[in-house]
């Protein structure tokens, strides 16, 4: 029976193609998918083959009338094979995905009207919201900031450390000694109180209670000064002694990160190493 | 050689040795497989139910016992809850899969419940090259999905076993054109071919194995009963549109239609350890 009808449908395809442009081989032969659901009629008009798109699809092209029966073909005439449990799993896990996709684009497309209303509503209202709160930030952090060149920072810094960079603070550190502290130094050593004034006195012509008050104010002055004398006078001792400390956390930092580079590097050349015999998985189930 | 090249190449040996020894080897992958199955393991197979077959495409295995090399699971797109696994005896020379396996399909997360088995046999393989060539398997209302199929002469001479038999093939057509077989799933007379994506494993750690998505149709069709059978042996044919993704972890892009002839194996005629 089934011979038969495959003849038959195979015989009046190959009728109904002859006269086409494409090659009745191409067809038979072909792709050899035909469609011949209800009607042979149909099913040559179909042309699964579309033309040309089973042309080339089986590499042998022999005699047409044979190789006709040959590929997908439709009958729609029952199954006489009961489906497998892997058929009828796979044909239901698919038909119910198809289902629900359906039902999905049925009720999206029902829903579509006000669901598009709801979403224009909220990309309007996103504009406002953002021109707000871009509107008021950008003039405000534009101004200041690179108003003042870098290197005034440093003079900044010398009013301690309002500055937390770390380049800022070297400089400002580094530098300030040498501006603000050794150049008033020459004027301490004038400060010896007792050979000021004695030399103060002994100036003729100088009135005694303008000389006393004068003096006092000097003494004053003086010691005052000679207070500040020692610490000023220190500083530079310590640090010609000892090196600054700012030099030694500079130090530990810098062996610190040698060391963290040569361990890094040579935990990189372990790793490489390992990798080399490591299988690695590339693949799960 | 100097001296100096001569401490290196043996400070580099003691090294990878000490590499080789520290080197972290990852867990196996290849667990949870349905009876208890995993690389390394065996299948072994009742010989008769296949040489009992009459007109059938298969050939009988060579050995009842024969070794899993690899092992795979099937991901349907459809369901992805659907558990296809794979146990490959034979994944071709290139290991390119013109082999053979034993699929099995079990319930949802329990390996233990069996609905399918069946072992199937690489037949031939066909290249695809062009656009239109590719479409008819591609589900786009015609071709791979269809509700029959037809194996004719020149396809038979393709498959290597049938082919090298002397008249092999007139006795497998017995007259007809062609060897007929009917779509293995229900619904009108085109459905779309079912997809899935793969992952194969070649050894136990996932370290080589291949990645492929798959676009795949069963027939099915009833072999001539035998002497001592009431009705034939039903024989699959499961054809399938694969493009290889990558391979051993690297892309390796490929495109093929490969053409398998499976036999439903009993439970009962089957042994895993």
């Amino acid at each position: 029976m089934k011979t038969i009808r495959f003849q038959i449908a195979a015989a009046l395809a190959a009728v109904a193609l002859a006269g086409s442009f494409v090659a009745p081989v191409a067809f038979a032969k072909g792709s050899g998918f035909s469609s011949s659901h209800s009607s042979f009629s149909s099913s040559s008009s179909h042309s699964y083959s579309s033309g040309s798109s089973s042309s080339s699809y089986h590499s042998s092209s022999s005699s047409s009338t044979v190789s006709r029966s040959s590929g997908f073909s439709s009958s729609g005439s029952s199954k006489s094979i009961p489906t497998t449990a892997l058929g009828s799993s796979l044909y239901a896990a698919q038909s119910s995905r198809d289902a629900a996709a359906t039902l999905n684009t049925s009720q999206s497309s029902r829903n579509g009207g006000g669901s598009g209303s709801s979403v224009g509503g909220s990309y309007g209202g996103t504009p406002s919201y953002g021109a707000t709160r871009y509107s008021s930030p950008a003039p405000v952090y534009s101004a200041p900031s690179y108003s003042a060149p870098a290197p005034q920072t440093v003079i900044v810094h010398q009013s301690s450390g309002i500055n937390s960079f770390l380049f800022g603070w070297l400089l400002g550190h580094d530098s300030s000694p040498r501006e603000t502290v050794v150049v008033p130094q020459p004027a301490a050593p004038m400060a010896p109180s007792s050979n000021d004034s004695g030399y103060q006195n002994s100036q003729p012509g100088s009135p005694p209670v303008s000389a006393m008050a004068g003096g006092s104010d000097d003494a004053s002055g003086v010691q005052a000064q000679s207070d500040h004398l020692p610490s000023a006078a220190a500083v530079p001792q310590a640090t010609h002694e000892q090196p600054h400390p700012f030099l030694t956390v500079l130090k530990w930092i810098v062996g610190i990160g040698i060391a963290g580079v040569l361990v890094t590097l040579l935990h990189r050349a372990w790793a490489a190493r390992k990798a080399r015999f490591t299988a690695q998985t590339n693949y799960r189930l | 050689m100097g001296l100096f090249e001569l401490a290196r190449r043996v400070g580099e040996k003691r090294l990878d040795d000490l590499a080789r020894t520290h080197a972290r080897q990852p867990d196996r992958v290849d667990t949870g497989l349905p009876l208890g199955a995993c690389i390394g393991g065996m299948i072994e197979l009742v010989l008769a139910d296949f040489a009992l077959l009459e007109g059938s495409l298969l050939r009988v295995p060579k050995t009842a016992q024969m070794p899993i090399v690899a092992v795979s699971r099937l991901h349907i797109d459809a369901d992805e809850d659907l558990s296809i696994f794979r146990m490959y005896t034979d994944i071709g020379a290139d290991r390119d899969g013109q082999g053979s396996f034993l699929q099995v399909m079990t319930g949802k997360d329990r390996p233990q419940d069996i609905r399918d088995i069946a072992y199937y046999q690489f037949l031939y393989r066909e290249y695809p090259v062009s656009a239109e060539e590719q479409d008819a398997f591609l589900g786009n209302g015609y071709g791979l999905g269809q509700d029959h199929y037809g194996m004719d002469r020149d396809e038979l001479t393709q498959i290597p076993h049938v082919f090298a038999g002397a008249g092999r093939i007139d006795a497998l057509l017995a007259g007809e054109d062609a060897l007929g077989y009917e779509r293995d799933a229900p619904g009108g007379s085109y459905i779309r071919p079912w997809t899935g994506r793969e992952r194969r494993l070649d050894d136990g750690v996932g370290e080589k194995g291949v990645e492929k998505t798959h676009s795949f149709m069963q027939y099915v069709r009833r072999l001539p009963a035998g002497p001592t059978q009431q009705s034939g042996a039903v024989e699959r044919l499961w054809i399938d549109f694969e493009k290889v993704e990558s391979m051993d972890g690297r892309s390796a892009p490929a495109v093929w239609v490969d053409y398998l002839a499976g036999l439903s194996i009993d439970p009962q005629h089957l042994k895993v350890f």
